[in-house]
């Protein structure tokens, strides 16, 4: 079984970005996840950029049912695609929140509502889950508009979230991501902070809850975020530059990754915080 | 109804401002009148779920506007009543650059008070102001469980020490007090309770009305927020 998850997504990135494989081929893939499919979005923009527009070559999966999932969450269209042709599945089931753009901090309240609704659709969540999730997306969310093109340098950025449950992990994730200048093109806009790595940059913002304005009321979302999914046995993933934090309930360590401009993150927590053990109510 | 996790809570904060049995009624008198309290601010008029810095930045005006037509001394209630979300963000353009704000002399003798049904609500607020080093006084806008009795019905919200919410407590029980019996009624240091009640002035928690001097240092009356009013200036 191939997997194009958050654990194997980086080796993808090396090998179109960096080993010049010139081409993405998804044809063995039999399991996907959210963050793993922002990820690739991203990859093949910056591949897009490097190549003077030239699309990413691209070998769809074999398995039905996983191409079927990806044209529902809508990765052809962010890879300049029309919908490749897939089973006939019951779409609204299977995706729980397809790929949506996050551009300015004046959608950003309806993008969470619907994906509050789709939430509440799928699972019985208690109250204390459900609000703590959609605390966690306004954060997430508009730190897109608010920092991916802080300095002006990426005027193009693309936002995006998405989420799924993961059924063999028994696992419910929201994913963000963009293309901007990244954590470490943020900070390094207070003098203080500049010449940081993006490892550095991460751990500043992630244990030291600092952020590129001096105002001490900015910043610390993201370890907001680290401590609710610590106390729901979750995990955050934020990849930023080539640094990629893993936090569990037990630790938290910087990796070091391919370089992919912009920040990428996922917040995976087990299905029983949203109130079902096993199989989610499908809408 | 209300959830046992929120009844833990609130018991809590019953138990944390207990006033050894010295009666404090505020509460079921007068707290949520609208006579009692007409400078009042609906936060939920901005919508029920509130997230982002944008909307808290558009929101912080007519919060301000309200704030200047309070006469001073005086506080605005911002009542978090009807909020589903308060986001970190929308919480800190809101309330807690404000309260700032505030507390820099911006507002003169005004403060804020926050009304919040649930403690849960308040949560990213708690931590924005943290981040500040500023704090706030909470009431519930709900009438206290029938087992806990008439009083004790506010919380700090932010970082306060313990002795310092011990003398804070002292102030809103008494309603208006002296530093010097202040220490007394503590068995504190009179420098202490200087130290202690000049923070809590600064963080807009209490009055402080100059009443005279004592050789080179000024003598203040320190009046909690929800006594009687109004004040009297001296000159």
């Amino acid at each position: 079984m191939t997997q194009l998850t958050i654990e194997t997504v980086d080796q993808w990135v090396d090998d179109v970005l960096w080993r010049h494989a010139g081409r993405l081929d998804l044809s063995r893939v039999d399991v996907v996840d959210p963050y793993a499919l922002l990820v690739i979005a991203v990859t093949a923009r910056q591949f897009q950029k490097e190549r003077q527009g030239q699309t990413l070559p691209l070998e769809w999966p074999r398995n039905d049912c996983v191409r079927a999932w990806l044209n529902a969450m809508g990765l052809p269209h962010y890879l300049g695609r029309t919908p490749v042709q897939s089973a006939d599945v019951d779409l609204q089931s299977m995706v729980a929140q397809p790929m949506t753009p996050i551009d300015t901090e004046e959608h950003i309240r309806q993008i969470v509502e619907a994906f509050d609704r789709r939430l509440a659709v799928r699972y019985p969540l208690t109250e204390e889950s459900r609000r703590g999730l959609v605390r966690a997306m306004f954060e997430l969310f508009q730190n897109i508009p608010q920092h991916a093109n802080a300095t002006g340098n990426a005027p193009d950025v693309l936002g995006l979230a998405a989420m799924q449950e993961l059924p063999d992990r028994q696992q419910f994730m929201l994913a963000v991501a963009d293309d901007g200048i990244g954590l470490q093109g943020s900070l390094s806009m207070r003098a203080s902070y500049s010449g940081l790595t993006h490892a550095q940059a991460l751990s500043e913002i992630l244990f030291r809850g600092v952020s590129r304005h001096a105002d001490p009321g900015r910043g610390g979302e993201l370890r907001r975020i680290a401590r609710l999914a610590k106390t729901w046995d979750g995990t955050l993933v934020i990849r930023s530059g080539n640094a990629v934090l893993y936090m569990d309930s037990e630790r938290g360590d910087v990796y070091e990754a391919p370089l992919l401009p912009g920040v990428q993150i996922a917040l995976s927590i087990p299905q029983y915080v949203l109130g079902v053990e096993s199989e989610p109510e499908l809408a | 109804m209300r959830c046992r996790f929120l009844n833990t809570c609130w018991a809590w904060n019953r138990s944390r401002n207990s006033l050894d049995g010295k009666a404090f009624n505020w509460f079921n008198e007068t707290v949520m009148t609208t006579d009692r309290y007409p400078f009042r601010f609906e936060i939920a008029q901005f919508g029920t779920r509130l997230g982002t810095r944008l909307e808290g930045g558009t929101a912080r005006e007519p919060l301000l506007r309200a704030l200047q037509a309070v006469p001073e001394p005086g506080f605005l209630l911002v009542s978090l009543v009807g909020l589903d979300v308060l986001s970190g963000s929308f919480a800190d353009e809101i309330i807690a650059i404000p309260y700032a704000r505030i507390c820099a002399g911006e507002y003169g003798d005004r403060s804020i008070v926050i009304a919040s049904p649930n403690p849960e609500i308040t949560d990213d607020l708690a931590h924005k102001l943290e981040r500040r080093g500023l704090a706030m006084i909470v009431v519930a806008d709900e009438p206290p469980l029938p087992e806990a009795g008439p009083d004790h019905a506010w919380t700090v919200l932010g970082p306060l020490a313990p002795p310092m919410h011990e003398t804070l407590e002292r102030i809103i029980a008494v309603g208006r007090t002296s530093a010097r019996q202040l220490a007394d009624d503590l068995g504190i240091q009179h420098n202490t309770c200087l130290h202690r009640v000049n923070r809590l002035a600064a963080l807009r928690l209490i009055y402080r009305q100059r009443i005279g001097a004592a050789g080179p240092h000024s003598m203040y009356e320190l009046i909690s927020l929800f006594s009687d009013l109004p004040l009297h200036r001296s000159p």
